[in-house]
């Protein structure tokens, strides 16, 4: 009788078995969800294949798998590391293969093969995995699923296969491609586009991070989990320019690693002898195991403070004692008033990312009627839905004299049921928070996507900030680790935490790491009791240490938002901060709530002026108002914008999702903006003048990338090359295909202006240029008085060199990295001297050509303080402006900043560049001797500007990976306080959405805060 | 001994690595009160991330958690207090350490504690007429320390009762670190001298040969608890480490200095750093020279910086250097073939080890596909960091029965060759 030997592999997020003979050939399999309970699943397969196979032919037993090693512990058998045993099974199947591409739920693995004569198998050349990002593997997927209502398993791979057209998700954070969702959600691009774009963004992700830049030599095998999803697959055919099908997919793809282990135990049956299957009661001291390493917190259930009871038929908003009362007498409830004439309420929309809030209130801001529904990724549908049973419930005795929408489909939403007050969302937590509590200093808000936040003193605001490109202490993590571990968010979930007597400690994490831990916890045998307590202190520690981060925490702090539902989340703060959190009555539409005041009180003012508006409310049965949506790709520019347009019968299309105002202009139709100068354009104009690229001469040729430096030496490069009569060609501007190109080449974790690099010279390489040029800088010219030097950030000075490096193979013009030192002119004209012999020119014309460049480099800064100095000197107050405060290439690139400057004009602001200000003329060595970067010190120049000019705010624009900008601004903060600044993470990802909400809620918190003062 | 400015506070060294309790014992020596705060704890971890911003560089964040830890505790005063906190380099943020810290410390009350920062530029000058000799007693120390920890490294894969080269290594350590307190440097060379004989007097086995990894890579390196204790990972694996010296981040400040005083033509400053760093290499062949017999498959002293310079240049700027300045010693082995495998350490934000992390796959190319890993650390514990182990020391099992191929590059993206085809 054929011996068989038994493969488990025990992953993250399923169990997979395999049971084979020596030759490999697969007698019975599973491969199983584990749903958080990896043994008990496993212990059930076992069961279930008893009855398939007589378990007495096994003679050995191999696991693999993050999982596998206690299990095999505990069978008697062996456990093999994953990557050799999915190597193991390649060679018995596909022993072609020389890189394997493998997604399973929380591990991506690249592997480089290759064929070993002596010992006739596969060995590995070399690997990359996932290390402390989990984008790019099938977790990311599966989130996304859950969050669409799809299922993962064939609906999903076959909906994105249907795509014509993408959408452009970005791949780096799982967090960010979840916010791009959102947003093309809202903005109504069709699903499969959606689901495509994500599948390309794992796909990029996978090439740019997980292989780190490596090489792919086919033949390339795909395996894993995530190679089910047929739309994985294709992503993957047209990132690794791949004819469809060339890419392999083993016919049991997804039990490799299963396989792998078995056969590894075949391959040393003579070495160790048989050993018969144990049986799998051996499994139940596992499943029952409750020993875990993890560090206990205190209970919860314990808390000195009380925890809130949840009511929501109160119409009060609580006033002076935040705790439900009873319904008022007058009012409320939408009944008709004792004349006989129709209540007058106002209606507040809060379209947000995971529910969509309805409330309607009366003069005196009770609650008449409200409903809090899920977006379900169809925010139109669900608003639709909720006005309708708002409608049904209280419509025919109220009059809606004032509509307010807010959250991140405000804009889209106020189109659709004629909206009268559009305000971001920050503004309407606190207008309804003031409203509960006039007293109230803090507000946390923690939703969806989104936390916020908020100090407030006497109803003004004077600090708020939002989670910057992270969910980790959000509502949706929350929501997707009770999903993943089936249990209901709202009761089982808080119902468990409390009862856990020592809770999990998972620290204050990236979510993803924190899945990780979530999972290695378990397998390790921590009970759901004391994960979900984990997680509870989890999201309280995330959003006090990385949202809250050092600004004080209030007295009176309310809580608001949705996750507000979870006693064990307000357990948690308590026990954290030793200090009651309130959660009011309807926390979870506050957002809701507070719009609507806000339109109150717009209505209000007009009638106070003799200008009384009409509300545009289309009524609360919007059934007839049907509205289509569909995504198209303009081509009007090299940024190939995905526009979403959605037409609603009758009336002229809504678009969303151009940089361009291109088809804004029937919405917004003040033009503001074009009273208020472009002073970004013109420093654009400054930097690159005219130039355009000439058609190839018999001169030199040489490409450089429009990144990095170049948005500052632009004017010295060009007058340099051209009294060396070299043509120079630039790169295109920054464009959704650098981008991409970007994602997919960049082998390195540093902050997107330097990844960009990459993009840049990969767009150069098209251009027929002789050699691409990548200098080196490492210092320049002094920015600010007061410095001992004046180095450029290693990132800056060193990604030419890496970029080189990793190129080389991609591209086929030559690159040349070269050092310059700007700061000194010797050591500069001997950097030149070296550039020059390179490109086969005579050193004999380096002294005249720099000193041309460099006089137009001076030049150009004088250009720039000249024009900043009449722009400052021209400020009266009328036009708010703003500095943007960064480095020249993250606020001069209008695609790296998300064209700021143009969204900041639209809303009636003069944005001015930070080299504007005169930084050279301020002395920061008082305080700040010696920054390791030059942009470091003209930031606290610049601080120090604003700071003393009454008429300047400051936006402070920085990018994820920033190493220096963490001490930067921190440092910026020290000079420019008490004045308050918006700081904007700004990256890949294309939630344009947050970026107009951090400036609007920036710009209404500076009115309010004057308002007091004054 | 000369007096130093600080005789009314203690001065506290919040460095990352045992080899502070070398530098602390040389300040006492000088008659500055000082001690070195114990190694890393999930409390002071803890208080560090709570107090920074959360984007610092873990360095910054580890030093912060240990003021902070010490201030908790009954016996100290913020008024007799001062912490060391070093400008490494300009090309590293640690420029801004002492001022952020400043900042941070007196948000958390602690405004008056000082904060000194002398720079390397100026040779870490500022404490007393004397400083050379303490800055040359500081380097014996740190250099005996590290040896030590070479010597415990080397022995404990091969010991055959488990537990005694951890004990030589306490033993030692405690006599290194009495003899830097004395004030002489040939106390230190005898210290270590008398480590050596420890080391040696420890019965092993050192067959079958180990798999030799490199352990390569920023501060993180010489803190067990923040790197998981990847050495004891490694060893159960069925390996042997070597680390890269902890005192090369000094070898690599003055290469990048005496590259840019190079570039720049400075001739006076590039023999001035010349005369400097081989001042440091002469006490470091003084402390090694009593164990250079104990290092026979290793390399008893740091990488010559021309050595350095050599295996830098073709990839990368010397001039920056952060990094990339490690990769000399593991190239070096392996070019020996006395290494199997370079792992890298690549803590969280670190710009230098990010940048030299990109480059690996390219210089491990250049010794015949020596196995290469970057391991990226945020200091909360790394879940997956066993499997890659794993996978890490397969592959370089089979490194090191197979030795160096002669691997061609890779295949352009998007261009299938037929003849890779089996």
């Amino acid at each position: 009788m054929t011996e068989l030997f038994l493969g488990i592999d025990v992953g993250s997020t399923t169990v997979k078995v395999a049971i084979v003979d020596r030759n490999a050939r697969l007698y019975a399999s599973k491969y199983v969800r584990a749903q958080g309970k990896p043994v008990a699943t496993l212990r059930q397969s076992l069961e279930d294949l008893t009855q398939e196979v007589d378990f007495g032919r096994i003679v050995g037993t191999g696991s693999s798998g993050s999982g596998g090693e206690r299990i095999a512990q505990q069978l008697g058998g062996r456990h093999s590391n994953e990557l050799v045993a999915q190597t193991r099974a390649l060679s018995a199947y596909h022993p072609e293969a020389r890189s394997v591409v493998e997604i399973g739920g929380q591990d991506s693995k690249y592997l480089d093969l290759e064929w070993d004569e002596s010992l006739g198998q596969l060995v590995i050349r070399d690997f990359s995995m996932n290390a402390v990002c989990a984008a790019g593997t099938g977790s990311f997927l599966d989130h996304q699923a859950e969050r669409l209502g799809i299922s993962i398993e064939g609906q999903f791979g076959e909906l994105a296969a249907q795509s014509k057209n993408p959408a452009r998700i970005a791949g780096r954070c799982t967090v960010f491609a979840k916010s791009d969702m959102i947003h093309l959600q809202q903005c109504g691009a069709p699903l499969p586009d959606i689901l495509a774009g994500l599948c390309l963004a794992l796909a990029r992700n996978f090439k740019g991070v997980i292989s780190k830049g490596k090489l792919f030599s086919p033949p390339i095998v795909f395996q894993g989990g995530v190679a089910y999803n047929h739309g994985v697959v294709q992503a993957f055919e047209r990132i690794l320019q791949l004819e469809p099908g060339q890419l392999i997919i083993p016919e049991r793809h997804e039990l490799m690693a299963a396989i792998g282990a078995a056969l590894l135990i075949a391959d040393r049956l003579k070495e160790d002898g048989p050993n018969p299957f144990a049986g799998v009661a051996r499994l139940d001291s596992l499943v029952h195991d409750d020993e875990s390493n993890h560090r206990p917190l205190p209970a919860l259930g314990h808390c000195d403070f009380a925890l809130p009871r949840y009511d929501t038929h109160v119409t009060s908003l609580g006033h002076s004692d935040l705790h439900p009362g009873p319904r008022r007498k007058n009012g409320a409830n939408g009944k008709k008033n004792g004349n006989g004439r129709l209540q007058p309420v106002y209606l507040g929309i809060d379209v947000g990312s995971i529910s969509t809030n309805l409330v309607l209130i009366d003069e005196t801001h009770q609650v008449v009627a409200r409903r809090y529904l899920s977006t379900a990724g169809q925010p139109l549908e669900a608003v639709r839905r909720g006005l309708f049973e708002i409608g049904e419930e209280v419509g025919k005795n109220v009059d809606v004299v004032g509509i307010g929408t807010t959250g991140s489909g405000r804009y889209l939403t106020a189109e659709y049921v004629g909206g009268d007050v559009v305000r971001n969302e920050i503004s309407a937590q606190v207008r309804a928070a003031t409203a509960i509590d006039p007293e109230v200093d803090t507000i946390f808000e923690i939703g969806g996507q989104d936390s916020k936040y908020i100090r407030v003193n006497r109803g003004a605001v004077v600090d708020f900030t939002m989670n910057n490109a992270c969910a980790a202490g959000t509502g949706s993590f929350l929501e997707e680790q009770a999903e993943r571990l089936s249990l209901d968010v709202k009761s089982d979930f808080s119902d468990l935490a409390l009862k856990a007597e020592h809770p999990t400690g998972l620290g204050e994490r990236c979510t993803v790491f924190m899945e990780s831990d979530i999972i290695h916890h378990q397998q390790k045998g921590a009970g759901l009791d004391q994960i979900t307590a984990g997680l509870a202190y989890a999201i309280a520690e995330n959003y006090i240490h990385r949202v809250v981060n050092s600004r004080p925490v209030g007295k009176r702090i309310l809580f608001q938002g949705g996750v507000a539902w979870n006693q064990s989340v307000v357990a948690a703060f308590q026990s954290v901060l030793n200090r009651p959190v309130v959660v009011p009555p309807h926390h979870d539409v506050t957002g809701a709530i507070g719009v609507a005041i806000l339109a109150r009180e717009a209505f209000e003012e007009r009638r106070e002026v003799g200008k009384p508006i009409k509300t545009r409310f289309k009524g609360f049965d919007l059934t007839e108002r049907h509205y289509d949506t569909s995504t198209f790709e303009c081509k009007a520019c090299p940024n190939l914008c995905k526009v979403s347009k959605v037409s609603i019968a009758g009336e002229s299309s809504i678009y969303h999702g151009a940089r361009c105002d291109r088809y804004d202009a029937p919405r917004k139709s003040n033009n503001q903006d074009a009273q208020i100068p472009d002073l970004f354009a013109e420093r654009n104009a400054l930097v690159f003048g005219d130039y355009q690229a000439k058609p190839r001469s018999a001169r030199p040729r040489v490409g450089l990338p429009r990144a990095l430096t170049t948005f500052d030496l632009f004017p010295y490069w060009r007058a340099l090359f051209e009294a060396l009569n070299v043509d120079v060609v630039l790169s295109e501007s920054t464009n959704a295909q650098i981008i991409r190109t970007t994602l997919e080449h960049a082998g390195i974790e540093s902050c997107l202006p330097a990844k960009l690099l990459y993009g840049h010279v990969i767009d150069l390489d098209t251009r027929d240029v002789d050699v691409i040029l990548l200098p080196s800088l490492l210092d320049r010219e002094d920015q600010t008085k007061g410095q001992r030097e004046s180095n450029l950030c290693t990132f800056v000075a060193a990604t030419p060199h890496t970029a080189q490096g990793q190129l080389e193979a991609v591209v086929r013009t030559p690159l040349f990295a070269f050092p310059l030192h700007l700061r000194d002119q010797a050591t500069r004209r001997r950097d030149l001297i070296r550039l020059v012999e390179r490109l086969g020119l005579s050193p004999d014309l380096v002294a005249a050509a720099d000193e041309a460049a460099f006089a137009a480099h001076r030049r150009f800064y004088a250009m720039i303080r000249e024009r900043g100095r009449a722009v400052l000197d021209s400020l009266d107050g009328s036009i708010p402006a703003i500095v943007l405060v960064g480095r020249s290439y993250n606020i001069a690139d209008a695609e790296v900043c998300h064209n700021l400057p143009k969204r900041l004009r639209t809303l009636g602001v003069l944005p001015i560049p930070f080299d504007y200000l005169p930084l050279d003329t301020v002395d920061v060595s008082d305080r700040y001797k010696n920054i390791c970067a030059p942009g470091g010190a003209a930031v606290i120049a610049a601080g120090i500007i604003v700071r003393d000019n009454p008429l300047l705010n400051a936006i402070y624009v920085n990018n994820f990976c920033c190493t220096p900008d963490s001490f930067f601004q921190g440092f910026f903060k020290e000079v420019l306080d008490p004045k308050p600044f918006l700081e904007l993470e700004l990256d890949e990802h294309t939630g344009d959405a947050g970026v107009i909400t951090r400036c609007e809620a920036f710009l209404d918190s500076l009115k309010l805060t004057s308002g007091v003062l004054a | 001994m000369s007096p130093i400015p600080l005789k009314d506070r203690t001065l506290y060294f919040t460095g990352v690595s045992e080899h502070f309790q070398a530098v602390a014992a040389a300040y006492r020596a000088y008659g500055q009160r000082s001690e070195a705060m114990p190694l890393t704890t999930r409390e002071s971890l803890g208080l560090g991330m709570q107090a920074a911003r959360g984007r610092e560089c873990l360095y910054f964040v580890i030093n912060l958690g240990y003021v902070l830890q010490r201030s908790r505790q009954s016996d100290f005063d913020p008024e007799t207090s001062a912490i060391y906190v070093p400008d490494i380099s300009t090309k590293c943020v640690s420029v801004n350490f002492g001022t952020r810290h400043k900042e941070i410390l007196a948000e958390n009350g602690l405004g008056a504690i000082t904060i000194v920062t002398p720079m390397a530029d100026n040779d870490y000058a500022g404490f007393g007429g004397r400083y050379g000799n303490l800055s040359d007693l500081s380097w014996a120390g740190i250099v005996g320390v590290d040896l030590i920890q070479r010597l415990q490294q080397s022995t404990r894969p091969y010991e055959l009762v488990a537990g005694s080269s951890n004990s030589a290594y306490v033993r030692s350590l405690e006599r290194v670190v009495t003899a830097t307190e004395s004030g002489a440097i040939e106390n230190v060379v005898a210290a270590v001298e008398w480590s050596g004989r420890q080391f040696e007097s420890i019965a092993t086995d050192r067959s079958p040969e180990r798999i030799k990894i490199i352990l390569i890579g920023e501060y993180l390196l010489y803190n067990e608890y923040l790197n998981l204790n990847l050495v004891r990972q490694i060893e159960a694996l069925g390996g042997e480490v070597e680390i890269n010296r902890y005192y090369k981040l000094f070898y690599s400040i003055a290469l990048g200095k005496v590259e840019r005083a190079r570039n720049s033509a400075n001739t006076a400053l590039e023999q001035e750093l010349v005369s400097s760093d081989e001042r440091l290499r002469a006490i470091e062949r003084r402390v090694v020279e009593p164990v250079k017999h104990l290092f026979t498959t290793r390399q008893p002293y740091a990488a010559a910086a021309d050595v350095i310079r050599g295996y830098i240049a073709p990839h990368y700027n010397p001039e920056i250097s952060n990094g990339a300045v490690d990769w000399a010693p593991a190239l070096q082995l392996a070019d020996n073939r006395r290494a199997h495998g370079v792992i890298q350490i690549v803590p969280f934000l670190c710009l230098g080890a990010i940048i030299s992390a990109s480059l690996g796959t390219r210089v491990s190319h250049d010794i015949g596909g020596i196995p290469w890993l970057d391991l990226a650390f945020d200091a909360q514990g790394t879940t997956n960091i066993r499997t890659r182990l794993e996978a890490f020391m397969h592959q370089a099992a089979q490194f090191q029965r197979r030795g160096p191929s002669k691997q061609t590059r890779p295949v352009r993206l998007g261009v299938l060759r037929e003849d890779t085809l089996v």
